[in-house]
């Protein structure tokens, strides 16, 4: 009797359930934090110049046509950020170069990501030889640094935008795999995975429904911290003349070009570099972001 | 002790036979023809055919390696295609200059690193705590090359402290050591002051409190230890990025290091030199690494007791 | 009457974290006379640990903050010391054994060394020699071999372990040793030999102590009196005798002692408290006991009950006492 009392006091007691999905929780961790939103929203605006500029801004006549007279012009209503050597609006040119930077960002965290997830899922999953083989193949690449092994395969395929994403994927991709692999060990043991398995589900379905989904905090984490980390990587490249070549705007290059007229027109190399700046940046404050909200626990 | 190292340098071997295919591969099964670039735009094709002869290249692609390997087996690296002195000269004579601004660099970052990183996580929430996050996490994501081109700008230009390229002497490696450190300083920062509140909340640091130690010796003598544990680990793989990452700093204070070499090397398809340089770095990124887990070993007990058994 | 050694008096801690503010303790009353043994009782969550941790102002900086009352040591209030007088504090008059013997010792450092250190900073001016003795004599105290002092804590099992964090909370013969839970982390054969090592320990060294606990069994192996705590309060207390043979209990003492299976009695399922302890950071009204008790009653839901005295040494926090024993103090 008194059982029955017990539980009825209980259930009358007032008691409010939120009752939120895993992702709604996520976001109002990520709200509550200013600079990650300050990165979001900094973010968003590179994407969005970077999608609609051709709407706006001709390739041909604004980005790369060269108006000698009006060359090394400061900053003024009509070309706000000056004009470089061959007389090209430097914010025109800055504008587009955004392109560059998000299409090979985005580019290389897809494909590190996804090869790296299936790799490092399957590896992990299945141990034994087939984890012996993959990893000690990465083991090799994962010696070659990855500046090296990125000029490498340009100067042998060419510095196209896609050779460039695959070049420097392969840099992200060992390390991209061990992660994955090591979260897929620990989860593997847990009891939910037992229980997929005893219940003979199939094995690709337990990686991809059960597994994958749970190590999907560390990916996405992982994936936007590559991705700052490439679109400095490709600026380089393209600095150094094995990236993305000019007259494209992309910022290491113009960067590229601005050093020679450093000792007199220094003022051509702040734009580009603050630009690089500015969305590593907020991709890394997204990065950070997304890690505190996703794992409050390892919050500081 | 002894028997983990040889087993980690044995271990070496294989990775380093892994790496000569794959860069053997790519750089002989693409398009471009050394020897054509080399002998210029007036030749007949018989001294075309001769330098290809005496480059090795007449041969089928799997012989060339393997004729490769094994000359590099005896210590021959063969000799480059461009200048036609032996590989392991040019390699030697650019490395100096690499070594001086990695070794430079990793001292200046770790050592500001650390210290910066152990006052922020010390006094968290202070002003110089939040001042220091903010900074790291701008310097983590400024390239180093423009930090470079910065520091060039105000200490070489409008100052004039320092000069503006090459390397005359060492005041040379300074602003390329510091513009190649301020991003890695930026991650030692953050790192060092994450691990040091994640030990600071350990119950051992609850234990030494209330034992009566002082908050000074807390900090030094029991958190420092454990904290520093991913430090070094930290510190030696961003000695292997260095190596071979100065890369791009050296187009931008025109040092003669690895990094020019391996530029003009991979244009001109020399691959004796690409190959020599990249196997290089990669024996000396394994050491390091062996070297880190070593200085792990003799810091954890526990790692020790690992390696030992 | 014995000597007070330590007393808190009404005695509140928060926690502030970023969702959530956590009452923690919510007006502790606590008396432990000296040598005396004080078996702390409740749940996981209760607040046993944050009074253990509050009396050596170890609450976790900027999150934990006492708000109100007083703690007691030899009648100075601990709050106000000094750093200076809190390292002094620490250790040699107060110290405590930690929860988890795996955690609590530095991996860093070797055992001796940190048995050595405390020995040291509270002696200051002693010989190197005679720190090492005292170390030798602490080993053998709690039944290890001195020479293995210069190991490291991974190379010792959980039991031992336990006992160089005794040693250590013992090196200095402290007046008063706050024991966390020392044996919950240990295998069952283990756990008798320290509890038998401590009581052994406490009545060598007259050392008082607090005995925080979920095990009723131990309280009345080691303990003189006893304080039931149940979210943030203690809401009985008396000697043991009170505790284990008074007629009047509190219903969530009954519930505790009804919990632990009567092997003389032949029952299909074990008799748990009904319910969960409540979040504390959204604290029930009235009784804090009360969405989980058997014999709660309109009053409860709305007035906290007050303290009934019913008799010299055991008290009572429920409405249930109030016709029992009139004049109930707060």
């Amino acid at each position: 009797m008194s059982e029955k009392n017990t539980v009825n006091v209980s259930a009358a007691a007032p008691r409010k359930f939120k009752r939120k999905s895993q992702l709604e929780m996520v976001w109002i961790r990520y709200r509550k934090n200013k600079l990650a939103l300050f990165g979001l929203v900094v973010f968003l605006i590179i994407v969005i110049v970077s999608i609609s500029t051709p709407l706006f801004i001709d390739y041909k006549e604004q980005v790369i046509k060269q108006n000698i007279m009006d060359k090394f012009q400061t900053a003024s209503a009509a070309h706000p950020f000056g004009t470089d050597q061959f007389g090209r609006d430097v914010l025109c040119r800055l504008l587009w170069g955004a392109r560059y930077s998000i299409l090979c960002g985005l580019g290389v965290m897809a494909l590190s990501l996804s090869v790296g997830a299936v790799l490092g899922a399957s590896a992990g999953y299945f141990g034994g030889a087939y984890d012996q083989i993959i990893m000690r193949i990465l083991d090799v690449f994962f010696a070659i640094p990855m500046t090296l092994m990125a000029i490498s395969i340009v100067a042998a395929f060419g510095n196209s935008i896609p050779n460039l994403i695959v070049a420097i994927s392969l840099g992200q991709i060992p390390k991209m795999t061990r992660i994955i692999r090591s979260s897929v060990i620990t989860l593997k043991d847990q009891d939910f995975i037992e229980a997929a398995r005893a219940c003979d589900t199939k094995k690709s379905r337990i990686i991809f429904k059960h597994i994958l989904p749970n190590a999907m905090g560390t990916l996405i984490v992982e994936g936007t911290l590559t991705m700052g980390k490439s679109i400095i990587l490709i600026a380089g490249l393209s600095f150094i003349g094995m990236g993305i070549q000019p007259p494209a705007p992309e910022w290491g290059a113009m960067l590229s070009e601005a050093k020679n007229y450093m000792l007199n027109y220094p003022y051509l190399m702040y734009a580009p570099g603050i630009a690089i700046v500015l969305t590593a940046l907020s991709i890394t404050l997204i990065g950070d972001g997304l890690r505190d909200a996703l794992d409050p626990k390892m919050k500081n | 002790m002894v028997k983990y190292i040889v087993k980690r340098l044995i271990l070496i071997i294989p990775i380093i036979f892994g790496i000569s295919i794959i860069l053997f591969t790519i750089m002989n099964l693409t398009p471009g023809d050394p020897a054509q670039m080399l002998i210029g735009d007036t030749y007949t094709e018989e001294a075309l055919d001769q330098l290809r002869a005496e480059l090795g290249l007449d041969k089928p692609f799997f012989q060339q390696y393997i004729d490769y390997i094994w000359n590099a087996l005896h210590g021959d690296f063969g000799i480059s295609y461009r200048t036609r002195n032996p590989v392991f000269d040019e390699v030697f004579s650019r490395f100096p200059h690499t070594v001086a601004i990695t070794f430079l660099s990793i001292i200046i970052q770790v050592v500001v690193g650390v210290i910066v990183g152990i006052v922020a996580a010390v006094k968290q929430y202070s002003l110089l705590d939040t001042v220091s996050q903010a900074i790291t996490m701008v310097l983590a994501s400024v390239p180093d090359f423009w930090i470079g081109l910065m520091l060039l700008l105000l200490f070489s230009v409008k100052l004039g402290l320092l000069p503006l390229s090459g390397i005359e002497n060492w005041t040379g490696y300074i602003l390329p050591a510091v513009a190649v450190a301020l991003p890695y300083m930026a991650n030692l920062i953050r790192l060092t002051r994450s691990t040091m509140l994640d030990v600071m909340r350990m119950d051992y640091i609850d234990t030494a409190k209330a034992k009566g130690v002082p908050k000074k010796k807390i900090i030094f003598k029991h958190a420092l230890k454990n904290a520093l544990l991913p430090v070094v680990t930290l510190a030696g793989v961003n000695i292997s990025w260095m190596l071979g990452g100065t890369i791009v700093i050296e187009q931008v204070f025109n040092i003669p290091g690895i990094g020019s070499l391996m530029i003009t090397s991979i244009r001109n398809k020399d691959t004796p030199v690409v190959m020599a340089t990249v196997m290089f770095i990669a024996v000396l990124s394994c050491l390091i690494n062996l070297a880190t887990d070593l200085i792990y070993a003799a810091i954890d007990p526990r790692v020790k007791a690992q390696i030992k058994g | 009457m014995a000597e007070k050694l330590l007393e808190i008096k009404d005695l509140w801690v928060e926690f502030k974290t970023d969702d959530a503010l956590v009452h923690a303790l919510n007006g502790v009353n606590l008396t432990v006379n000296k040598g005396e043994a004080y078996g702390l009782v409740g749940e996981t969550g209760a607040g046993k640990t944050t009074t253990c941790k509050s009396i050596l102002q170890l609450l976790p900086e900027r999150v934990g903050k006492i708000t109100n009352g007083e703690i007691l040591f030899e009648g100075k209030n601990i709050p106000d010391f000094t750093e200076k007088e809190l390292e002094d504090f620490r250790g040699s008059k107060c110290a405590m054994i930690f929860q988890d013997p795996m955690t609590s010792l530095n991996p860093v450092l070797t055992v001796g060394d940190q048995v050595a250190e405390e020995i040291e900073l509270h002696n200051p001016g002693m010989s190197k020699e005679d720190i090492d003795k005292r170390v030798d004599d602490m080993f053998k105290l709690v039944g290890l071999l001195p020479e293995r002092k210069g190991e490291f804590p991974h190379q010792f099992s959980g039991g031992m372990k336990q006992r160089i964090v005794i040693a250590m909370g013992l090196a200095c013969q402290p007046d008063l040793l706050l024991a966390d839970e020392p044996t919950t982390a240990l295998d069952v054969t283990i756990q008798l030999q320290i509890l038998k090592l401590m009581k052994d320990l406490k009545e060598q060294m007259n050392t008082a102590m607090i005995m925080v606990t979920h095990d009723l069994g131990i309280v009345a192996k080691i303990c003189d009196r006893a304080g039931i705590m149940y979210a943030g309060e203690i809401i009985e207390d008396g000697d043991i005798e009170d505790i284990f043979e008074s007629k009047y209990h509190h219903p969530y003492t009954v519930g505790l002692f009804g919990s632990i299976p009567d092997l003389t009695v032949k029952t299909d399922r074990l008799n748990p408290i009904q319910g969960l302890m409540p979040d504390p950071a959204d604290l029930p009204t009235g009784c804090k006991f009360h969405p989980r008790c058997p014999k709660c009653y309109e009053e409860c839901v709305n007035v906290e009950p007050k303290v009934y005295q019913l008799s010299p040494s055991h008290m009572i926090k429920c409405h249930l006492f109030k016709d029992i024993k009139e004049g109930g103090n707060e």
